[in-house]
């Protein structure tokens, strides 16, 4: 018997101006609106990406938190860092820990 | 698939933090990255150092502004023990806080001990240094401000000029200098003190205003109004008060 909660989970955070899809491989609910994403976390909009392992994804308040190392990708921009914190319906966007960018 | 997934990251991880490649810009912090995209910023945080061909700064935090996206940087604001170099400016400074405006190649170092130097002229303020690459336009004001130039050494509250680039070096082709209490101004062979002191390249003649003093060759001359000419070395110096104009000569003999 599986522990996942929901395979290959999807969800989005909209707003005005962008909406940021969110897959991974698995998901499993800590509550009624918290949900650990697990495994191929991508946060998808028209202009970043983001990669990591594990996330805590809130529905109703449209919020994304990671403490894993993590990947941001836009047009000639990359940043690692050590997880982060999607808020403000993704117009926010706080990288933790040391962190670099590669700017081109 | 995990395991897949963390060793691509941690490839990407330490390719990055190893090398930078020609033409990129790498920067780092120690406490991370808040990016506001509605509001076109984002703030570095601790020890961040940006490094790129052109460019390199140190400082406690940054705020970058930019226009579309992230790497089109408009505008740097650097806080907290900022130094910099840049061979884009031809220059070179620290201080407490740096303002960069990207396209309008204007620079301005704030705080005690700033410091902005090129190959051929140092400017010290604890106010602020300002100089702008385009128009050669530059600022120096507030306390212990100074300009040392080629033999000569400037000191006021205000120093306002403006260089122009020859021979890959700056030449000021104009300065205004004022000072409540007193300018000052050395070059080869002369002392001046004056509340004003003004200088054209052009004309190559350097005024002085209020409260002045001329002092070469051991003789002190004071008044109210003086003009030095740099090319025949000779000056005038009057009073408004015709019979205050004052010689000190010394014998030297």
């Amino acid at each position: 018997m599986s522990n996942v909660d929901i395979e290959e989970p999807r969800f989005a955070i909209n707003n005005d101006e962008k909406k940021i899809n969110i897959a991974a491989s698995e998901g499993n609910f800590l509550n009624k609106d918290e949900i650990l994403l697990r495994e191929n976390v991508k946060f998808k909009s028209n202009d970043f990406i983001i990669e990591t392992e594990n996330v805590i994804f809130d529905r109703k308040k449209e919020t994304a938190k990671s403490k894993t190392k993590s990947i941001f990708k836009s047009k000639n921009t990359t940043i690692l860092s050590d997880g982060f914190n999607i808020y403000d319906q993704g117009n926010k966007i706080t990288f933790y820990g040391k962190s670099f960018i590669v700017l081109k | 698939m995990n395991l897949i997934f963390k060793i691509i990251i941690i490839v990407i991880f330490s390719t990055i933090v190893n090398a930078r490649n020609k033409g990129e810009t790498e920067i780092s912090t120690e406490n991370g990255i808040e990016v506001f995209q509605n509001e076109k910023y984002y703030l570095l945080k601790k020890n961040v150092i940006i490094k790129s061909d052109n460019f390199s700064l140190n400082a406690d935090n940054v705020k970058i502004n930019f226009n579309k996206d992230m790497y089109d940087i408009v505008e740097i604001d650097a806080k907290g023990e900022v130094m910099f170099d840049s061979i884009t400016f031809n220059s070179k400074g620290s201080g407490e806080r740096l303002n960069l405006k990207v396209k309008l190649e204007e620079i301005k170092i704030n705080g005690i001990d700033s410091i902005l130097s090129t190959d051929d002229v140092e400017m010290f303020s604890d106010g602020y240094i300002k100089v702008n690459n385009l128009n050669g336009k530059f600022s120096i004001k507030g306390q212990n401000s100074k300009l040392i130039n080629e033999g000569i050494y400037i000191e006021g509250e205000t120093i306002d000029g403006i260089f122009s680039n020859i021979n890959n070096g700056k030449e000021i082709k104009s300065l205004n200098i004022s000072d409540n209490s007193i300018s000052y101004v050395r070059n080869q062979d002369s002392e001046m003190f004056a509340k004003k002191i003004n200088f054209n390249n052009n004309t190559s003649i350097i005024e002085l205003i209020d409260d002045v003093t001329i002092i070469r060759d051991g003789e002190k001359i004071t008044g109210d109004y003086g003009t030095l000419d740099t090319k025949n070395n000779s000056y005038k110096i009057k009073s408004n008060n015709k019979s205050k104009v004052k010689a000190i000569i010394k014998n030297n003999e």
